[in-house]
Parts: C-alpha cells; sequence; structure tokens
C-alpha cells in the first residue's frame, strides 16, 4: 500500500527551504533570554540517587540493629536500670524485710544483665553453680544450655537461676 | 534530574522559530518568546524528562502562551514577515520572505503543523504528543498542509515571473 506522506521527497526542496527560511530570532533577544536564565540559578533538587542512597543506608543500620539486638538490649538494659535505681519497684528492699535488700537488689541486677545477655544472643541460661564441698562459695555462670545442662547433671546442688 | 534551561540558547532559536511562524516575526513573537522562557523559569523544577525533551515542553509552554495572548487564531498579515537577519547568506531574502508568507497564509491548523515541524524542529512523534494525535495522523496532516503550501507558492510564481525554485513543480 502507498503511503504518499511517508515518501516526503516531492516536498523535500520545499522541506529545506521552509528549514531554511526559519525566522531567527534577534541576537539581542537572545543574550537578553541567556543572560536571564542564567541569573535565575537552578533550584536544588532531590536527586533520586541520594533518596535511594538514604534508604539503603536506613535499612541497613535498622537490619544491623535488629540483628545485634539492639531492641531487646535496649529494653532490658533500661530495665536493669531502673531496678538498681529503684524506679520500677521502690519497695523491692523491703521485700526480705531482714536488710538483705541491697543483696537482692544486686542479684537482680545480675538477672537482668544475664537476661539482657539472654534476650540477645538467645543461647545462654544462667545458673547458680555450687561447687561440691563447698557449696557456700555459690557462683552464677550464664553458660550455654549444654554447659549448663552439663552442669546441672554432674553437680546436683547447682540450680537453674542465679544464686539467691 | 536534568536542567531543562541547560542549554538555553539554541532552545531559543527553536522557540522563537516555532512562534514566529504561527504569528509573525517582530514585537509579538519577541515578546512571547520571552514569557515561554520565564514561565520555564517559573516552572523549571516540574520538568519530567521522562515526558519528553526541553524543546518540546518549551513548545507546549510557547503553545499555551498563545493561546493565552489569543494571539493564535487571528489571521496573519504576510506583509509582517520581514526578513530581519540573514542567517544563510547564500539563500535569498526575497525567496525566504515568499516561503514565510506563503505560510502565512494558511489556514491556522496548517500554520500550528507547519511551526512545529520546520519552526520548533520536533519530530512527528513529539509532535503527535503535542497535539494529542496519532503520529500516523500527523504524517498525513503534514503531508496535506505541504501540498496546500506549494499550491500557495505555484500561485505565488504565477503572479510572478521569478519564482522560486520550488515551486517549479506545481506550476508546471
Amino acid at each position: 500500500m502507498r503511503r504518499p506522506w511517508k515518501h516526503h521527497s516531492e516536498f523535500s526542496e520545499l522541506e529545506s527551504n521552509l528549514r531554511a527560511s526559519r525566522p531567527q530570532p534577534l541576537s539581542d533577544l537572545v543574550s537578553q533570554v541567556v543572560g536571564r536564565v542564567e541569573a535565575t540559578p537552578a533550584p536544588f533538587r532531590r536527586s533520586r540517587a541520594r533518596l535511594v542512597l538514604a534508604g539503603v543506608l536506613t535499612t541497613g543500620a535498622l537490619v544491623a540493629f535488629a540483628l545485634v539486638g539492639g531492641f531487646s538490649y535496649t529494653a532490658s538494659a533500661a530495665s536493669a536500670v531502673a531496678h538498681a535505681t529503684g524506679i520500677s519497684n521502690p519497695h523491692s528492699n523491703k521485700s526480705n524485710g531482714n536488710g538483705n535488700g541491697a543483696n537482692s537488689n544486686a542479684n537482680s541486677n545480675a538477672n537482668s544483665n544475664a537476661n539482657a545477655s539472654a534476650n540477645q544472643y538467645q543461647e545462654k541460661v544462667v545458673i547458680c553453680h555450687r561447687p561440691p564441698g563447698n557449696e557456700s562459695n555459690a557462683q552464677t555462670l550464664t553458660l550455654s544450655p549444654a554447659g549448663a545442662q552439663n552442669h546441672l547433671a554432674n553437680h546436683p546442688d547447682d540450680t537453674l537461676g542465679p544464686c539467691p | 534530574m536534568r536542567d531543562p534551561l541547560a542549554d538555553t540558547a539554541p532552545l531559543v532559536g527553536r522557540v522563537y522559530a516555532y512562534v514566529a511562524y504561527r504569528l509573525g516575526d517582530g514585537p509579538d513573537a519577541d515578546d512571547i518568546t520571552s514569557e515561554v522562557f520565564e514561565r520555564a523559569l517559573r516552572y523549571r523544577e516540574s520538568y519530567d524528562p521522562r515526558k519528553g525533551d526541553p524543546a518540546g515542553w518549551l513548545i507546549g509552554i510557547a503553545r499555551r502562551c498563545i493561546a493565552g495572548a489569543a494571539l493564535g487564531s487571528r489571521p496573519l498579515d504576510p506583509s509582517i514577515h520581514d526578513v530581519r537577519e540573514e542567517p544563510d547568506p547564500a539563500a535569498p531574502a526575497v525567496e525566504r520572505l515568499t516561503v514565510r508568507a506563503a505560510v502565512a497564509t494558511l489556514e491556522e491548523r496548517d500554520r500550528e503543523l507547519i511551526a512545529l515541524r520546520y519552526g520548533a524542529d520536533l519530530t512527528a512523534r513529539q509532535i503527535a504528543d503535542a497535539l494529542e494525535m496519532r503520529t500516523n495522523a500527523v504524517e498525513v496532516a503534514l503531508h496535506r498542509a505541504l501540498g496546500r503550501l506549494r499550491d500557495l507558492l505555484g500561485e505565488a510564481e504565477l503572479e510572478s515571473p521569478q519564482s522560486p525554485p520550488w515551486t517549479r513543480k506545481a506550476a508546471l
């Protein structure tokens, strides 16, 4: 099928003359417009690359924070501070009623720290180890589950949880 | 994001050529061209390169400026197409004057197409985008506009014995 508008050869000379006859602006107008444009600085543009970079960095930071248990650690640390300062439970010292409140606080701190570690790594168990023959020298230990199980199996006096 | 006014000088030429083909050379074309770039500066940030190149964007502004000034639909006086510069010394001024005068006598729609294609130097596809037409329809319309322009130039040749060479075919 013949499409005459696709064959501009019959108008090629006319087209050339239309282009050659194209009206030209006065040089004054060109310099005036160019000067006006150059005098107006291009506005700051939010580069898409910058936005993408910011998004990637933010995501990376959040992922890294989540991987190291940042949120639970922060919560546990805040809880430990609250316990130590008596903010969360101001009556805890009175619970013993026999002057052992300070000792109880220390154990609570140890427990809080153990919890923070446990929360962060999810693989630790806190036990109270009482060496055979020297039960009075109890020690709070934070062990792997296998280590804790081994202790509990071989030392009948060891108990789960921190020492009192 | 790309600055649409990074290379202004050639754009001024294309916008002016489009406006002058529509309105004729002179103060009106100067004013509209200046207005186009004022608006372009104002709306610089709204330019989206995905929608077309800076020339197409500026021509869109120019079309709105002309429409806003209600200048585009008025009949043109062919005599206002004076030759103010000599961009191509090889082409005689009288020939350019004849072509521009013939364009000025075309109907508004044909003049618009000629101005977009040969003034602003837009492609058929860009013209189709600007006029919300199909590219094929633009090519057909341009072909017909050129035919009518050639006829006009042929008539001019019959009236004047020293006719430009591109009208020879129509005169035969």
